[in-house]
Parts: structure tokens; sequence; C-alpha cells
């Protein structure tokens, strides 16, 4: 009688045991589950480049003519391998386009570009646009396509090979054609 | 008798004048095409110096761009010393870029997607409106 019962407890206790194994196994598996939901969560891709901070934007004016250009002249740090730069143009709807060419007179593999906004007035800017070269002075030119009073707001970043804005970018408006 | 050499004269004066300026219209023209890119940009070099003829140093340089491609607008932009002047095919700017003897930086691009070609005339002038020496080279084919 006393032998059927200890055998009674050492069955309940493995029953037991092997419950619990399995509530443990099944937290884990729920975990398994979640990280499966954040693979998931990570197929949408993320943006290809994130949003420069304040720091790196500028806003200016440019006066009706229709040659005027204003000029951002821009000292990059150490650790430079690309300028990165694009336009927002913040003018009402009608009237010219507006765009920013990045130029690296010291030359380099790709050292000019240029990026247009298509739209004026919106919150959409102009084509992210990269040139290579190193630390060192580097022109970026705002301009439009004919006559017309245009407001725009500029991104200027260098940026290293992990493609990270540096903290070391001076853009200073050189001319300023308002 | 004298009349007809006369006519002669002036007949091959007459046809001698614009051969003349034809060679001087091509000395400062340059042609070229931008790729489907947007971002696409020429870049080339213009060098104004004075001749040592007694015509003078170079006040500015002087640029109109022509250019077209499907729904686009094609620019250049002159850029010396820290100062520089936006042109766009169609629009007359009537206005060179004061920056003396020297090597202007002359890029050319478009305000959209497409293929475009272009045609760029410029002249380094003196004050009074005079040529002075010009000479071009292309630093960057666009991309």
């Amino acid at each position: 009688m006393k032998t059927i019962s200890l055998k009674n407890k050492i069955v309940a206790v493995l029953l037991l045991v092997i419950a619990g194994h399995a509530g443990f196994a099944f937290a884990f598996s729920m975990v398994g589950s979640k990280t499966i939901i954040r693979t998931t969560a990570v197929v949408t891709p993320p943006p290809s480049t994130p949003p420069l901070s304040s720091e790196f934007s500028h806003t200016g004016q440019l006066g009706p003519d229709a040659w005027v250009t204003d000029i951002w002249t821009v000292d990059c740090p150490v650790n430079t391998v690309r300028l990165d730069t694009q336009v927002y143009d913040k003018s009402p709807a009608v009237g010219p386009l507006l765009s920013v060419q990045a130029i690296n007179i010291r030359g380099g593999k790709e050292p000019a570009a240029n990026s247009t906004d298509p739209g004026n007035g919106d919150e959409a800017p102009s084509p992210l646009v990269s040139i290579t070269g190193s630390a060192g002075r580097f022109f970026v030119l705002i301009d439009k396509t004919s006559a017309g009073l245009k407001i725009y707001t500029v991104n200027i970043a260098c940026k290293n090979l992990a493609g990270e804005a540096l903290a070391g970018t001076k853009a200073t408006l050189t001319q300023d054609d308002n | 008798m004298k009349n007809t050499s006369l006519r002669k004269i002036v007949v091959t004066i007459s046809l001698l004048m614009p051969v003349g300026y034809a060679g001087i219209a091509t000395a400062h023209d340059q042609s070229g095409s931008l790729g489907i890119s947007a971002a696409a940009t020429d870049m080339y070099l213009v060098t104004c110096s004075d001749f040592g003829d007694g015509s003078g140093t170079t006040e500015h340089l002087y640029l109109q761009i022509s250019g077209f491609g499907p729904g686009l607008k094609v620019s250049a932009q002159v850029f010396k010393d820290g100062k520089a002047l936006n042109s766009t095919a169609g629009v007359v700017v009537g206005k060179g870029l004061n920056g003396g003897d020297g090597d202007y930086t002359v890029t050319v691009n478009k305000s959209a997607a497409g293929n475009a070609t272009y045609g760029i005339s410029y002249h380094c002038e003196s004050k009074s409106g005079g040529h002075t020496d010009t000479t071009i080279r292309q630093l960057l084919p666009d991309r």
C-alpha cells in the first residue's frame, strides 16, 4: 500500500515536471512567434535615406531675375566620402522649377550632379543626389528655370562611408541672390 | 570694266565675311547630350585670358544655352571665384559673369529625367565687348 502510494507520488511529480517543461516550451514558442512577427515587420524596407536633422537644413530665397543663383559653400570634415543634397521648393504653386547642383571643383569620380524639385509649394523635395569627394570644399548652387521669386529649403550633408551625416558639415551662404 | 572689278571685290568680301564669322562661331560653340538620369550633369572648364595684342583683359564670360528634351528644360551654370549665374534654354539672360581672366566652371543639366541635347555659345569678353582668348575643355561627361 505504501509502495503504491509512493509510486503514485512519483508519477504525479513526473507528470507535473513534464507539464512544467511543456509550459516552458510553450513560452519559448511564444517568444519564437514574437521573433517571427518582428521579422515580418522588417520586411517593410526602411527609408534608404533617413531624414536629416535640422542642422543640415538651410533656408533661402531667390530674387525675381531668371539668372539669379545662390551659392552655399560647404566645408566637409575628415571621413567625408560624399556630399548629399536635395531642395524643397517652398514657393506658391505657379512659377519656375527650382534646382540644386552639387559641384566638387577639386575633381573626383562623379564631381557634379543636379536635382530639380518637380512640384512647387508641396512637401515633397527634389530627389536626393550625391557627388563623391573627400574632406574639403564643395559648392552647392540653387537656381531656377525662369523669372520669379523663390523660397526654398536645402538639405546639405557631408557623409562618411557608412552613409552617416557628419556633424562637422559647415554650409555657408556665400552668394545670396535674393 | 572698273565697275566689274569693284563688283567682284564686293562679292568676294561678302562671301568671305560669313565664312569668317562661321569660324568664330564654331570656335565658341560646344554641343553635347545628357543621359536619361535626372541628375546627369556635364561639366566644362572655360579659360579666359589676354591675347596680349592690346585688346585687353577679360571682364566677363558670356554664355547662352539652347537645348531640347521631352518635357524638360536644359540649363547651364557659370561659376568662378564664389560667383555664379544660371542660364536656361529659351530664356534670354543678357548678362555675363564678371570674373576676369582665369578658369570658369560651366555645368549643364536638365529639369527632369530623359535624354537631352544642347548647345552652348560662350565668349570671353573685355570691358569694351571685344573677344579675349577663349578655350574650353570638358571635365565630366554626363553619367
